[in-house]
């Protein structure tokens, strides 16, 4: 089966081509569009199923087939983390190209091809199971949610071309695959966004969905420029773009390259495009904008999957990182620094996605958190756990806004639990985890990622004071949500209230699937710490599956180098396993005098974990607290408290300013810059032209004037002709 | 037979100029006809003196190449006045009149 690998994005592929196609052309009803749509999803989430089962086999059993193809098949070796890639297509045989050779091997040619690689190991597996079975879910709740609406093909095309691109994208086999399903992504994210293009989003600023499309898209451009910027460079100093040939040649000289300048470089401008894809500070404000697309939408792509490919792709590109202790340090801050900067902002939003768009971009702060301390491991697993209930707060959302009228005002609900039990249970399973209820799914992720954060000897206390600080906000606005819409006086217009009922049961069972999700997933990964406390052994399953693909290898600099040997050090004293590490691996290979890298967490006493997730309860339960104090009952106190609080909720309502600060520093500069290219362009490059054309227009009107029509006139001139030719011959 | 064909030329250019004048100055068609006459004629005394003269290259005096020549531009000549007088009379059906000055309607 694993060698149909790349069979995966093409079922949603062939969706997207029978359903846009067909539906174009008008052949398509629309119960046809639904079933086909949802058919492919389902495809490729079966076709993923099998070939996992056979992954989780072991791949020994295609090594004969490797060495018989070695051009189409590629096996990891015995000792590595298992890994199977499979290549149907050569793409771009690029030929020699000259690497610069800063690493000290000299300026040398290396033969480069780019071919259409898929490849599989445990990482790419469980993204794999995240994108194909919640996006058939997501699939198939869009059936419910979108029912009446005209040229739907439209809508389930686009999903489906933004499956198969995702797919790709945790598929690829290297940067350049893995590219083009994130420019793919990206496109999808646009066409969707901008799905109700004439309606009117944001009515404070007159914002139009498909304004909000292209902002996204611009945005995004940004960060790509970025990442495109990376990808050239590390093409430059490896001369490879394959991940598994980058990992060995990064992990392989790591002597010459830890902490390096140029691989923080490389780290900081790939992690720029992750900015802008994952929606991190300073490239977050398009993701808030981007709940202007259908609310299934916002759930598959602005939650659960495609935002998240930034964070997947820091752990593909883990080796990097652990190399680049700089690069981490950049992206835990800006991690830390959007986890809190959004729950901020999420604390004072009227719109129910924007609660949630915010959410998301806090927790995706989280996961960069996790990333840039070096717990990639707690940065997938949040990525997984969020996916389930971030979904599930979208899809619920939905559900709330298609029976609430389609508004999005959390001061038009109110007491909806009576009319949407199914919703509001699932709802509030939801919040619970996202707010870090233990034992549920958010717990065991977030809390996971700040006891990292605090233990790590890349994180600092400082990190895990704000990440805490973030997580309680957490608490709070997603309660706030809870309590706005669900409890309480229902504030609808009449003619709104008369019809509420619950949501058909397409989209429910869609919901309970997800709910159920949220609150188990999470005993997947129970962290070490935590199941120590309860007398329990190791019980991380996922660390287990996952932690040999991202974990840190590789040689590191000798002190005297003064490559990061300070790190290093303490690595080696806070590790307790470091010193055996080296040790044993000293019995093999000639250790350098810097030793190993090791990824080095201290391991905290038994009170430690205890006082940490005594605080995680306490957090969780202040958050919850001020949202009841202040949401809860017939007469909200936060009406009562908003003319004290009044700049407070200003400064968060309009998030902190940032979009009017992006609108002085970057939009008006860029606007006058175009201005004046505009005028360089219509003066002096269209001026140009223009008096081309204009020399030959008054070139021809005096032209003209020998053209006499008299034949003794052209005779004249045919003589004077005749003589200055001659004339010139003899002189 | 080598020799000196600078008197024939002096003629051949004096014939020339004058057809040129007259087919410049003349309205009459019938007149430019004879003119441009005049100038193939000299054209051809140019041609018939240079071959009978001056030597060729690697060859001696007296290769009739140039005659030859002057026995072509006779035959274009004359299907040149077949052609032109038969203009000439369309356009006399036409005006009834052979001033070339009046057929100037191909012009801006």
């Amino acid at each position: 089966m694993l060698t149909y690998l790349w069979l995966i994005p093409l079922a949603p592929l062939a969706g997207f081509v029978l359903v846009g196609g067909l539906g174009m052309a008008g052949k398509l009803r629309e119960p046809w569009v639904q079933r086909l749509a949802v058919l492919a999803s389902a495809a490729s989430f079966v076709l993923a199923v099998f070939v996992i089962a056979d992954f989780a086999g072991g791949v020994d059993d295609y090594r004969a087939l490797a060495e018989a193809q070695p051009s189409k098949y590629e096996v990891s070796a015995p000792g590595e983390p298992a890994r199977f890639e499979v290549t149907p297509l050569r793409w771009m045989p690029v030929g020699d190209i000259t690497l610069r050779g800063w690493d000290g091997d000299g300026v040398r040619q290396v033969a480069f091809s780019v071919d259409w690689t898929f490849a599989i190991d445990t990482l790419t597996a469980i993204m794999l199971l995240v994108v194909s079975g919640i996006g058939t879910l997501i699939h198939l709740y869009s059936i419910g949610y979108m029912a009446g609406e005209e040229r739907q093909f439209r809508f389930f095309a686009y999903l489906n071309l933004f499956m198969a691109m995702m797919l790709t994208l945790v598929l690829a086999g290297n940067l350049a695959v893995l590219f083009v399903g994130w420019e793919g992504v990206g496109l999808c994210s646009y066409l969707l966004i901008g799905y109700y293009y004439r309606q009117v989003f944001d009515k404070e600023s007159g914002l139009t969905c498909a304004d909000a499309g292209r902002k996204a898209f611009l945005t995004n451009r940004i960060g790509d420029f970025g990442f495109l910027l990376g990808m050239l460079l590390l093409l430059l100093t490896f001369g490879t773009w394959d991940f598994s040939e980058l990992a060995t040649a990064i992990n392989g000289s790591s002597a010459f390259w830890y902490g390096s300048l140029l691989l923080t470089g490389i780290g900081v401008l790939l992690f720029f495009g992750a900015t802008g894809k994952s929606a991190q500070v300073p490239l977050y404000v398009w993701l808030p904008d981007a709940m202007a697309g259908p609310t299934p939408v916002s759930a598959l792509i602005h939650a659960a999957t495609m935002v998240t490919a930034g964070v997947y792709m820091l752990a593909r590109m883990s080796a990097l990182y652990w190399h680049s202790p700089g690069a981490m340090f950049v992206v835990a801050v800006i991690g830390c620094l959007t986890a809190l900067l959004a729950a901020t902002m999420g604390m004072a939003q009227y719109d129910i996605k924007k609660v949630l768009a915010y959410s998301t971009v806090s927790q995706l702060g989280f996961m960069m958190l996790g990333a840039g301390v070096g717990a990639f491991v707690a940065a997938i697993f949040h990525l997984v756990t969020h996916a389930f209930f971030k979904a599930c707060l979208f899809l619920g959302s939905g559900s709330v806004i298609a029976r609430c009228g389609h508004t999005n005002d959390m001061r038009l609900y109110g007491g909806l639990r009576r009319w949407m039990p199914v919703t509001y249970w699932t709802f509030l399973v939801s919040t619970l985890a996202i707010a870090g209820l233990f034992p549920l799914s958010g717990f065991m992720s977030k809390d996971e990622i700040l006891a990292r954060s605090l233990f790590s000897f890349r994180g600092s206390p400082v990190l895990w004071a704000f990440g805490t600080l973030a997580a309680g906000m957490t608490s709070f606005y997603m309660f706030r949500a809870v309590y706005m819409t669900f409890h309480g006086e229902n504030r609808s217009p009449e003619h709104v209230r008369e019809q509420l009922r619950e949501s058909p049961t397409v989209m429910t069972s869609v919901l309970i699937i997800l709910a159920l999700g949220a609150a188990s997933i999470g005993l997947l990964g129970v962290p070490a710490g935590v199941s120590r406390l309860f007398g329990v052994g190791d019980i991380n399953w996922f660390e287990k599956v996952l932690h040999p693909v991202v974990a840190a290898r590789g040689v590191v600099a000798a002190p005297a180098e003064g490559h990061g040997g300070e790190h290093v050090a303490s690595a080696g004293e806070t590790h307790h396993a470091g010193d055996a590490g080296v040790a044993e691996h000293a019995a093999e290979t000639p250790v350098p005098p810097g030793g190993y890298l090791v990824e080095g967490a201290q391991h905290p006493s038994w009170s430690a974990e205890a006082g940490l997730f005594v605080l995680a309860f306490a957090v969780f339960f202040t958050g919850l607290g001020l949202a009841r104090w202040a949401y809860a009952g017939p007469q909200p106190r936060a009406e009562a408290l908003a003319p004290r609080l009044r700049f407070v909720r200003r400064l968060l309502h309009r998030k902190w300013f940032v979009d009017e600060l992006y609108d002085r520093l970057v939009i008006r500069p860029y606007y006058a810059l175009s201005d004046f290219f505009s005028a360089v362009d219509q003066r002096i490059v269209d001026g140009a032209v223009n008096m081309t054309a204009a020399t030959t227009e008054l070139s021809g009107q005096v032209l003209k004037l020998f053209g006499t029509g008299v034949v003794r006139h052209y005779a004249l001139w045919f003589l004077a002709g005749a003589v200055l030719l001659v004339w010139m011959m003899m002189r | 037979m080598v020799g000196d064909p600078g008197p024939y030329l002096l003629l051949a250019t004096i014939l020339f100029v004058i057809g040129a004048f007259g087919v410049i100055s003349r309205r009459g068609a019938i007149t430019i006809l004879m003119s441009i006459e005049l100038m193939l004629n000299s054209a051809n005394l140019a041609l018939v003196a240079v071959s009978r003269f001056l030597p060729a290259a690697g060859q001696g005096a007296g290769i009739p190449d140039g005659q030859v020549i002057g026995f072509l531009v006779l035959a274009i000549a004359a299907a040149e006045v077949a052609v032109g007088l038969a203009i000439v009379i369309a356009m006399f059906r036409l005006r009834e009149s052979v001033d070339v000055d009046l057929a100037r309607l191909l012009r801006w």
